[in-house]
């Protein structure tokens, strides 16, 4: 019946749609941001290898489920990024898992970035205007996530003009308002969406009393102060609840909040000064029968932020530092009568410096190191273990009191070495560290997994990754091309021990147990840039291997992320002034899955026995969409209608696999698939003035 | 729109799709299966070997094997015993005692031990109709003593039906109706519970054939086993049901590298119900 709800709301929240081109980047801002063009020639000339500049007008136009434009499924067709799977918003960079990716808000931290437990992105397009992907070869000044950083900004309002948009689907809406606080010196952006699934709910005899529906909020002011100073702020809010008359509740949800201070000292000179907050809260909870229970969590950072970039000769510096005082709450919970927490602090800093060097004309190297250093701060218990996940000490520190420290140097380089105006080679090493540590019991991450942070047991995450690259362009720009091939090791991953579930123990150290991995593989990609049909082809070869105790014997096996080919074709054709026709068609190996190898009877059941980890293959995947979009301009506005369909072939692609036990059915076993989408056509109207 | 909910519903119900895939399993050795346990009832051990994932005869008890429990006083060899199929004694454990079983098979000894923890005297067990959204669920409800509230107790329970409905003419089973682990977490002092979903008002009167397994007809009779458990074995059976879905295996207590568990457990039983769905009381709180 939940799953039943979840459906329709899934479905219907889809009708809801609000397109508008992103042409509203100001000079301004564009100090504050790496991106300031998205040309291919731009993109051959990106210093840094493994980075994916994200433009959000043309992701826009990539057909998408319910026609829900979404920035972080559109990242699934770059190469090397991954879906978690067909209904999960996480992605999966180079073999990493979802939840080691860093998603960065105008500098402010995003965890589960999706709406109805990651359908649909929490970001909402109108607000953005591009991000960059690093995918774990990172810059000196990024740093917190080991698979990945996606480093979004919000847009700035128009200082000149007002503007008004607005789309009303069949179940949600979104609005967007901007222009000058006062004329040329300040301005704000306005873009919300709420979904209002709930007043279908409501008209329901059968649904009345269910709750269901999402929400976000994007605010940016900015105000120019002076010649050279520029103050910035931006406010995020996206929220979902969920309910079951008041047998179940489910909310979830981010709050962020970033003041920028840009002084420029010079045309070669200039300062960001940050005061960064966020917070993801979670809350879960169920009164049936004699069953209460309530599960609430929480991630809060509070950051200050200095970084400076000069630009000195063939040098560009960029160097700063970070300090970031850290609240986790893995869990608080009342189990009928019982009521327990799990709340720790403390403080995470880092020092940076990077230079991008213009060595000579044919080479540039972008050299960096990044000091991480990791506080635990006391005022909660800490615990010794034996290797059974038993405590056999507790301490209590006091409040403030630093329990243990971790720092370490992470090493940045990216080397360009240009063979002519049109080619040119990258190489890359970079070390990067993770310190909040999501622990997910399936194999997507849900808004409920518990979390817990690097303490005097759970060890800092950490990543190397090596790569090397190439990357062409045709004279005239029509098409460029780029291949890439890396290598990563990484250790203390997390992962529950095996009859462990979130819910066990409260104290999350007891419930897991520390592993490695690696992962390597190369990436090709061809872009077409010019005249009526645009687009691109990637291809992703890849392996993703772990290693943790009392798993597959000890042994190295096959992640279940490991997808061995993945193929993604875009196009786009302006049909005509009016008209514009998208497609994208994926395809990707078959998810690694574990089934049965034997069974056994115990008690008069039958239980299978598993020999290998993910040594099976869920059967291939691949899906074609299709998109045609009609825009008219009216006298005052523009009109758009959008039409899509998902899964144009109706290729049921599996979505889970069950084994079930039937001694009455010759084969023993009964192996079922199930697939989450047939066929879904969507439609969608916006106006803008 | 009602009207559009029901479209949507029809949508999604075409969109989404079950259906029996062929798949080829990497079959492995048979591996040996051993499950003991002393109780308060008598003592047995099965001993059994895995089999083949597209199998579906059950397994016999191995014969040939040197099976005995110790005690700190006593040692016990259980006989093979053909007509339950298994290493039998009269035995009965004592709570408080710790039991060490030891098992020689096909030229390999397996071993474990286990404390058995003191029963759990049932206080009261019934059906209830719940409420929830438009439908009535039937819900078994059991209270129970918890024989020890100032330390975590575990339990594991196993209900068993026995059913003369037409549609279970001929047809016998080993399963049973259900079974779980729980543990007295946040239950009121002194007593533990388990609330238990069998099946919709819906569902039991439309009866198909998918459903039969969950739904209990009128002059089914239902008995519940409830026994106390060592955090060990609790944790087994935890892993054993979690593995399920998640593709893993859970640790034996047994050394020697065979599947199952060892146990010693204290059992008590609720009344045998006669179900019959037109006494079944609405649930209410204070139960």
């Amino acid at each position: 019946m939940r799953k039943g709800l979840l459906i329709i709301g899934l479905f219907i929240s889809s009708f809801g749609c609000w397109a508008q081109n992103v042409d509203l980047v100001h000079g301004d801002t564009l100090q504050e941001v790496t991106i300031t063009s998205l040309s291919a020639q731009k993109r051959v000339e990106e210093l840094q290898i493994g980075v994916e500049k994200v433009d959000v007008a043309t992701l826009s136009k990539v057909p998408s489920l319910f026609g829900e434009k979404d920035i972080i499924k559109s990242l699934q067709l770059l190469p090397g990024v991954k879906s978690e799977n067909e209904a999960s918003g996480g992605y999966q960079v180079r073999g990493g898992k979802a939840a080691q990716n860093l998603i960065l808000l105008d500098d402010a931290t995003v965890y589960n970035a999706g709406h109805l437990m990651g359908l649909f992105s929490t970001f909402n397009d109108d607000a953005l205007m591009n991000g960059s992907l690093y995918k774990g070869l990172v810059p000196a000044q990024l740093g917190g996530g080991t698979a990945s950083v996606f480093d979004i900004s919000t847009r700035s309002g128009d200082m000149h003009d007002y503007h008004l948009g607005g789309s009303v689907g069949l179940l949600s809406a979104k609005i967007v308002a901007e222009g000058p606080i006062k004329q040329d010196r300040s301005s704000f952006l306005l873009a919300c969406r709420r979904s209002y699934l709930d007043l279908f709910l409501k008209a329901s005899e059968k649904y009345r009393d269910n709750t269901l529906h999402f929400y976000d909020a994007n605010l940016r002011l900015n105000f120019r102060l002076s010649q050279d100073d520029f103050l910035t702020f931006s406010f995020f809010r996206g929220h979902d609840k969920l309910g079951l008359e008041d047998m179940m509740r489910m909310k979830w949800g981010n709050t962020t909040g970033t003041a920028n201070w840009l002084h420029t000292f010079s045309d070669a000179h200039y300062a960001n000064t940050k005061l960064i907050f966020s917070d993801f809260t979670s809350d879960v909870g169920i009164d049936m029968l004699n069953i209460y229970y309530t599960m609430k969590g929480y991630i809060r950072h509070a950051t200050m932020k200095h970084q400076q970039v000069w630009q000195v000769g063939h040098h560009r510096l960029n160097y700063g530092a970070e300090a970031t005082h850290l609240q986790l709450q893995s869990a608080e919970w009342d189990i009928n009568l019982l009521h327990q927490r799990e709340r720790r602090n403390a403080l995470m800093g880092a020092l940076w410096i990077g230079d991008e060097w213009k060595l000579n004309p044919a080479i540039e190297l972008s050299l960096g190191a990044r000091f991480h250093l990791f506080s635990v701060l006391g005022g909660a218990p800490y615990y010794q273990m034996d290797g059974e996940g038993n405590i056999i000490e507790t301490t209590k520190y006091r409040s403030g009191h630093i329990v243990k420290t971790y720092a370490d140097v992470e090493p940045r380089i990216s080397a360009k070495l240009a063979l002519n105006k049109y080619n040119n080679l990258k190489l890359g090493y970079s070390r990067t560290s993770q310190d909040i540590h999501p622990i997910s019991g399936m194999s997507m991450s849900m808004p409920f997994d518990r979390y817990t942070m690097t303490s005097n047991i759970v060890r800092p995450e950490q990543a190397d990754q090596v790569a090397f690259g190439w990357m062409g362009i045709t004279p005239q720009g029509n098409y460029d091309f780029s291949a890439e091939a890396y290598y990563k090791n990484i250790r203390n991953v997390y992962d529950y021990r095996d009859g462990k579930a979130f819910y066990s123990e409260i104290e999350i150290e007891r419930l897991i147990l520390g592993g490695k991995g690696r992962a390597y593989g190369m990436e090709l990609c061809a872009h077409k840039n010019h005249g009526p049909l645009t687009g691109w082809v990637s291809y992703t070869l890849s392996w993703s291997e772990n290693k943790i105790e009392g798993i597959n014997g000890g042994r190295w096996y096959t992640a279940s992320n490991d997808r061995r080919h993945d193929i993604a074709i875009v196009g786009m054709y302006q049909l005509s002034p009016s008209w514009e026709l998208a497609t994208t068609w994926r395809y990707n190996t078959g998810q690694a899955l574990t089934a049965p190898s034997a069974k056994y009877d115990l008690d008069g059941t039958t239980f299978y026995y598993y020999h290998e980890r993910n040594g099976y293959r869920a059967p291939a995947y691949h899906r074609l969409d299709l998109s045609a979009t009609h825009t008219k301009k009216l006298r005052r506005a523009t009109r758009i209608w959008s039409f899509g369909i998902y899964n144009a072939y109706r290729r049921y692609n599996p979505y889970t696999i069950r084994f079930k036990n039937d001694d009455k059915s010759p084969t023993g076993t009964i192996v079922e698939q199930t697939a989450l989408f047939g066929i879904i056509p969507s439609v969608s109207f916006s106006l803008k003035y | 729109m009602r009207k559009i909910i029901y479209i949507i519903l029809t949508v999604m119900a075409l969109a989404a799709c079950t259906k029996a895939i062929d798949f080829d399993f990497h079959e492995v050795e048979p591996i040996v299966v051993i499950e003991g346990r002393v109780t308060n009832e008598g003592t047995f051990v099965v001993i059994t070997q895995s089999r083949s994932v597209t199998d579906s005869v059950h397994s016999r008890c191995m014969t040939g094997a040197v099976v005995s429990i110790t005690t700190d006083d006593s040692t016990t060899i259980l006989s093979y015993d053909a007509a339950s199929d298994s290493y039998r004694s009269s035995m009965t454990g004592v709570a408080g005692k710790t039991y060490q079983l030891s098992v020689d098979f096909d030229g390999h000894h397996y071993e474990a031990t286990s404390c058995m923890p003191a029963s759990a005297p049932i206080l009261s067990a019934d059906f209830f109709w719940m409420s929830m959204m438009d439908e009535r669920m039937l819900v078994y409800e059991l209270w129970a003593v918890d024989p020890d509230p100032s330390e975590r107790s575990h339990y594991w329970y196993r209900i068993d039906r026995i059913s003369h409905h037409p549609h279970f003419e001929g047809k016998t089973t080993t399963e049973p109706y259900r079974w779980g682990v729980l543990d007295d977490r946040g239950c009121p002092p002194g007593k533990v519970f388990i609330d238990m979903m069998c099946a919709s008002e819906k569902k039991m009167d439309k009866d198909d054939e998918e459903d039969w397994k969950s739904i209990l007809y009128d002059g089914d009779t239902i008995t519940c086993q409830l026994m106390t458990i060592t955090p060990t074995v609790y944790d087994y059976f935890r892993a054993l049901r979690a593995g399920q879905r998640g593709g893993a295996n859970p640790h034996s207590n047994i050394t020697g590298g065979c599947l199952g568990y060892f146990l010693a457990g204290s059992i008590t039983h609720t009344d045998t119900i006669v179900f019959n769905r037109n006494n079944v009381q609405e649930w209410k709180k204070e139960n």
